[in-house]
């Protein structure tokens, strides 16, 4: 069989580059047990120049997880506890006034990194949680009267705390569009929390050496670009974000009162991104069903609202999202 | 025998005008025939005007009832009694009953006299007559209950149009929620009989050699080739073994093929057919010629062997019957 001339070329060249992937799961394997979801994630993510959003309890490795990414491709990396007196300029930094110049010398704040992790972004009031959405869809930040560009790879990933709701400031809908993924991380396995006691107890924690360089991931970032996706393959996207927003149209009429609304435009756009980035991270060239259904819920699952009717029967939106994928036929 | 309770209350004599001699007298009566009956009982109320021949008096304008007490039953119409010398009897009977009783007074009845120039009015006597009830020994009469109302037989007759007009109403809304219901599905309101409908395996292996004929892949249609061939496969097996076919993935359909231990060589070559198809659908691959024929005699093969047994024995018995 000859795979198409283009495609040929293009799956070699993805094969070939896509290299450096294997050995960035390797390295990070070593330091974190499990979470395979989440490391997928998290390179889908930094290949396809997006941002995440983790949900999950406590102690499930989540800033271990982004510090180890961050040191595989020697990445700044920041962590920000996000909390109620939390101001923007914490933040972004601001303005300071030098006694000894007599000037006002700018004081960058922690987002001028490569990964940031927002800890429990829903515990800050609104003006802090815009200023560092703003900085995501911009890609920089003012202070005083001067932009900075922020570094690239930039990306961001924040929690949200899932238990306590008390005291929080939950993110308006069109703020979370803004995030291309939505990852629940749940617990380790009986055999991986295993491994963990074992590493802890002994205090012999090892350590991810350097693979590759921020360049090098804006590099790869182009051949994810290039990966093919199929018209059918579009069509699919098409389908399974149409089917959230008209479900009626897709014999899911039981779902027209649960849901308030469907996933917009940017859901089509990360869809395919995400996809992309997953056939890279899987070393192929192009885009297949299975990896619109591999990212198909971290995509959608933040951006459907349900109605009182849906909460009232317990039907979530992972809920939704199945059904969809069970009904849409695979091209 | 009869008492009569006359009482003359009034006479009066007018001297008057029109009135010719001295002699000419002007009189009104009212009797009784009895003075005393029991309750609801008939009595004859007689009233009787003596009056000069052409002179105008008319008599008392009494319609139902004479007082609360004294209902008239029935009237009479004015009799002429006597009639010579220019004097004329009239009398009306009324029969009045009561129903009350005690002693009741029929009270003075107007006649009215009517002259060119005078109106005047005599009045009969006042009448009284004693009313009874029936005596009723209470110490030895039982309290019996008010009588119910007298029940009518029972009749279907009465009751059938009722009946029917109530199944003719629930024919009609049972039409309109039956027509309501086909036209909201897009049914045909009067429902076609389907002809039945041939196994999946047959319907595929037709499709398969009509796929042949088309010759797809030599016209270099590959990718329709692929989609109609795992298109066709996938139908069969929703339809033939309830796998949700044609919404898995290639991958999960392998899975699902294995779960159901289909022979492991069928399952071997299915998996490659749907990586080639794969490969076709989403990476632009050109197949070669030697490699399209044999999928599509895998194909064919895994429906020929897949396909439920008693069916095809079935089918064979029909065969050996035309034979």
């Amino acid at each position: 069989m000859n795979v198409g001339l283009d495609i040929k070329e293009l799956n070699e060249k993805i094969q070939r580059e896509s290299e450096f992937v294997d050995l960035i799961q390797m390295e990070i394997n070593k330091v974190i047990i499990g979470q395979k979801h989440l490391i997928d994630s998290l390179l889908i993510a930094v290949l396809s120049n997006g941002h995440i959003l983790l949900e999950g309890v406590p102690g499930l490795a989540k800033t271990l997880a982004i510090t180890t990414l961050a040191n595989t491709i020697q990445a700044k990396f920041s962590r920000i506890q996000f909390t109620p007196d939390l101001l923007p300029a914490d933040l972004i930094g601001t303005m300071i006034y030098s006694q000894k110049t007599e000037n006002f010398t700018v004081k960058k704040g922690p987002i001028f990194s490569n990964f940031i992790l927002a800890d429990e972004i829903n515990r800050s009031p609104a003006k802090v949680q815009s200023a560092l959405l703003e900085a995501m869809q911009e890609r920089q930040v003012t202070i005083g009267e001067q932009s900075y560009k922020l570094d690239e790879p930039f990306m961001v990933l924040a929690t949200q705390n899932p238990i306590e709701q008390e005291g929080t400031y939950p993110l308006p809908e069109a703020q979370l569009d803004r995030f291309m993924l939505k990852v629940i991380i749940s617990y380790p396995t009986k055999e991986e929390e295993q491994r963990i006691i074992r590493i802890n107890v002994a205090k012999e924690f090892p350590k991810a050496n350097a693979i590759v360089s921020p360049q090098h991931i804006i590099k790869a970032r182009e051949f994810v670009k290039e990966v093919y996706v199929d018209e059918k393959i579009e069509r699919y996207i098409l389908d399974i974000v149409f089917a959230t927003r008209f479900p009626q149209d897709y014999k899911l009429e039981k779902f027209k009162e649960m849901i308030a609304y469907g996933a917009s435009p940017r859901a089509s756009i990360f869809l395919t991104l995400a996809a992309k980035a997953h056939a890279f991270i899987k070393r192929r060239g192009y885009v297949i069903p299975e990896d619109v259904r591999a990212i198909c819920h971290d995509v959608l699952r933040h951006r459907i609202g349900l109605t009182y009717e849906a909460e009232a029967e317990n039907i979530t939106t992972e809920d939704i999202i199945n059904e969809i994928l069970n009904t849409i036929e695979v091209p | 025998m009869m008492t009569k309770l006359t009482h003359i209350i009034v006479t009066i004599v007018y001297c008057l005008a029109f009135l010719h001699s001295s002699s000419q007298v002007l009189n009104v009566q009212a009797e009784l025939n009895r003075n005393k009956c029991l309750i609801g009982d008939h009595l004859t109320l007689s009233l009787t005007l003596s009056k000069p021949l052409h002179s105008t008096i008319s008599f008392p304008v009494l319609t139902d009832t004479i007082t609360k007490s004294i209902e008239i039953i029935q009237k009479q119409n004015i009799d002429t009694i006597t009639k010579e010398n220019q004097q004329i009897t009239l009398k009306q009977n009324f029969i009045i009953t009561s129903f009350d009783t005690g002693l009741i007074t029929i009270p003075p009845l107007p006649f009215v006299l009517k002259n060119d120039s005078i109106t005047d009015t005599i009045y009969t006597n006042p009448i009284t007559f004693s009313v009874y009830a029936l005596p009723v020994d209470t110490t030895k009469q039982t309290i019996f209950d008010i009588k119910p109302p007298i029940g009518e037989p029972f009749s279907w007759k009465e009751f059938l149009p009722y009946i029917l007009w109530s199944l003719l109403a629930i024919l009609i809304i049972a039409t309109a929620i039956y027509v309501y219901l086909r036209i909201k599905k897009n049914k045909p309101i009067i429902p076609i009989p389907e002809k039945p409908k041939d196994p999946p395996y047959v319907v595929a292996l037709k499709q398969l050699h009509e796929l042949k004929e088309k010759k797809l892949w030599q016209k270099q249609l590959y990718k329709q080739y692929y989609s109609e061939l795992t298109d066709i496969l996938r139908i069969y097996l929703e339809e033939q073994y309830q796998i949700p076919a044609m919404e898995s993935l290639s991958s999960e359909l392998i899975e699902h093929l294995k779960n159901r231990s289909f022979d492991e060589e069928l399952v071997r070559n299915m998996q490659s057919l749907l990586t080639t198809a794969d490969f076709v659908k989403f990476a632009k691959a050109t197949p070669l010629p030697d490699e399209n024929d044999w999928h599509w005699k895998n194909a064919v093969a895994f429906v020929e062997q897949t396909k439920p047994v008693m069916e095809e024995k079935n089918s064979e018995s029909k065969g050996g019957e035309h034979d």
